[in-house]
């Protein structure tokens, strides 16, 4: 770019050229704004302007094609009362509490039993393996768990009748009162390989005079874990808390590829409920409105797990 | 006594944690076990290897799935190819440019971090129909350009901010425009972030299912997690579970090879990037 060979020279121009700053800033001011644009160009059409069309078209009657009127809260007011949504709402919340139970605590253990091997090649291999299950795609994950919960040929019931307790036996997703729990507790023993990779690591930043002056005291390795490696991870729990939350209330192909939401919609969830509203029941501004939800939601734990889980114990 | 004991806690500390990982991947191991399974010996023998092997269920599975995997490739490789570009040019004005608002532009990035994707899918879906790109390849290549943005800025800034300013000035010294101080001096010196965010987009673009869902009618232009989701249904009431499972192994191996090839790069960046969160 040749901008410096355009600047007019002279003792009035100059003055307005300072106006900018020195003459680097100025180049600099041009080519960074070519450099953002293209990013901008793309998120302007495909995030921003359909992030405040969804926004917008809340409070709206619009079904997709019409022009829109204004019906200010009364999409939000029918969600309250919409006793699909509420189910939906109900069961987000129950993921949740699973969720942080079943993405955090196997993880930490894990951490915790691969940082106590005096190995190191031996810790990332172990580290490397559990790591491995991100390579496999999730709709094979989902589609071998369908599979495991197959009434007929499934593994589950196989493996039950195989040791003589057909009795327990089920249908696990077609069962309206089993569905939900089966879609949570797939992925057993739930060692994440991001969560575990996201505790390793903090466990290695613990300074190691710390580690060595326990040790010194003969406090017990269990006792260790609790009082001092485990208010060590703080910030490293309330990253994954953030993100198991976000995960949990964004929750779409789970239930959509599984069960459909149902049996009788115990499946139900926001995030599928936003796609159910607007692709097969054809209202729009309603599916928008949940989709608000959704935002808002994610939004307010952000601030909240940053709000109330200070990281006070860090080492930077 | 006391290294007999330490020693011993070792080895239950194995125990435990091989068999974690036997039941983390024991719903595969059973997959690659009856890919090779008629369904008779899947019935009878469902908890062993059985012979012969049936080799016909793969022959039988690419072809379900070998369309899939190709548009899958295509989307993402021009998607990935598009989100390093932009991202790393927006990236280097961020960390290495001083313009106004630039704090505020970076913040409207990263505030779409907070943004479900699940809010936009309807606006998103009009859109497309609007341009009519349903059924059409970029019907999915720009939004994935938009959605990797964020992520991909955060991952790639953080990068070049580390960079020492003096390797920029001596490059500026000798004449060289901030084009070129990108291309020569940070971009090579950022290769393993931009690997491990190419990997990420790759992770998140063959993972997705809701966008192509809605997006791709028409069964040529599926991609592979369409495709795994209707493997099974595409047999009607009685599934050859054994081609069915072959065709999950199919659709695993790109994604795994592509992973390993690149785990090293990918477990530095993402958890830097997570721990800066």
């Amino acid at each position: 770019m040749s901008v410096g060979e355009q600047r007019p020279s002279g003792p009035a121009p100059v003055r307005k050229h300072r106006s900018f700053g020195t003459g680097r800033s100025y180049r600099h001011a041009i080519v960074g704004y070519v450099m953002v644009l293209p990013t901008m160009a793309v998120l302007l059409a495909f995030m921003y302007y359909p992030a405040l069309q969804a926004l917008t078209f809340s409070f709206t009657d619009w079904n997709g094609i019409g022009i829109p009127s204004f019906v200010g809260l009364a999409n939000y007011v029918s969600a309250v009362q919409d006793p699909n949504f509420v189910a939906a709402v109900v069961h987000v919340f129950i993921w949740m509490g699973v969720g942080l139970l079943i993405g955090l605590v196997p993880a930490f253990i894990v951490a915790e039993l691969i940082f106590s091997l005096t190995n190191s090649r031996h810790q990332a291999l172990y580290r490397s393996l559990f790591v491995l299950q991100m390579g496999i795609p999730i709709l094979v994950m989902l589609m071998m768990w369908g599979f495991i919960y197959q009434p007929n040929v499934g593994l589950l019931n196989s493996l039950l009748n195989a040791v003589g307790l057909s009795g327990l036996a089920h249908d696990w997703l077609g069962n309206p009162h089993l569905a939900l729990a089966s879609l949570m507790l797939m992925g057993l023993p739930w060692v994440s390989g991001f969560n575990l990779l996201v505790y390793s690591a903090g466990l290695h930043r613990i300074p190691p005079e710390v580690l060595e002056a326990a040790r010194l005291d003969g406090v017990s390795s269990l006792k260790r874990t609790w009082l001092i490696d485990l208010p060590l991870v703080l910030s490293e729990t309330r990253t994954l808390t953030i993100l198991i939350l976000i995960s949990v209330v964004q929750i779409v192909t789970i239930p959509l590829v599984l069960t459909q939401g149902g049996p009788v919609n115990a499946t139900m969830m926001p995030g599928l409920y936003v796609y159910v509203t607007a692709f097969t029941e054809g209202r729009m501004a309603y599916s928008l409105a949940i989709g608000s939800f959704v935002f808002v939601v994610t939004m307010g734990l952000t601030l909240l797990t940053f709000r109330f889980v200070k990281p006070s114990t860090e080492y930077r | 006594m006391l290294m007999a004991g330490t020693s011993k806690r070792q080895w239950v500390v194995h125990v435990v944690l091989i068999t974690m990982l036997f039941l983390t991947f024991l719903p595969y191991l059973f997959m690659v076990m009856t890919s090779t399974k008629t369904n008779a010996q899947m019935v009878h023998q469902t908890w062993i290897p059985t012979w012969p092997i049936a080799w016909a269920n793969y022959a039988g599975a690419w072809g379900l799935v070998s369309r899939d995997i190709v548009n899958t490739l295509i989307v993402a490789g021009t998607s990935i190819a598009g989100i390093l570009t932009t991202a790393t040019l927006a990236a280097y004005a961020f960390a290495r440019l001083r313009f106004r608002g630039k704090e505020v532009l970076y913040m409207l990035i990263l505030a779409l971090l907070m943004v479900p994707s699940v809010l936009m899918l309807i606006p998103l879906y009009l859109e497309i129909v609007t341009m009519r790109l349903t059924n059409n390849y970029f019907g999915l290549i720009l939004p994935y350009i938009a959605m990797g943005q964020p992520f991909t800025i955060l991952l790639t800034r953080g990068a070049i901010a580390t960079l020492p300013e003096e390797l920029f000035e001596a490059a500026r010294l000798d004449g060289a425009s901030e084009w070129i101080a990108l291309r020569a001096i940070a971009v090579p010196l950022i290769g393993p972030v931009l690997i491990s965010a190419g990997i990420m987009n790759f992770l998140t673009i063959w993972n997705d299912y809701v966008l192509p869902f809605v997006v791709m009618n028409d069964p040529n232009k599926w991609t592979v997690s369409l495709g795994v989701a209707q493997l099974q249904a595409s047999f009607g009431v009685t599934p050859q579970w054994g081609v069915v499972f072959a065709g999950y192994v199919i659709a695993t191996i790109p994604l795994l090879v592509i992973f390993v090839l690149g785990m090293r790069y990918f477990v530095r960046g993402l958890t830097s990037a997570s721990l800066s969160l």
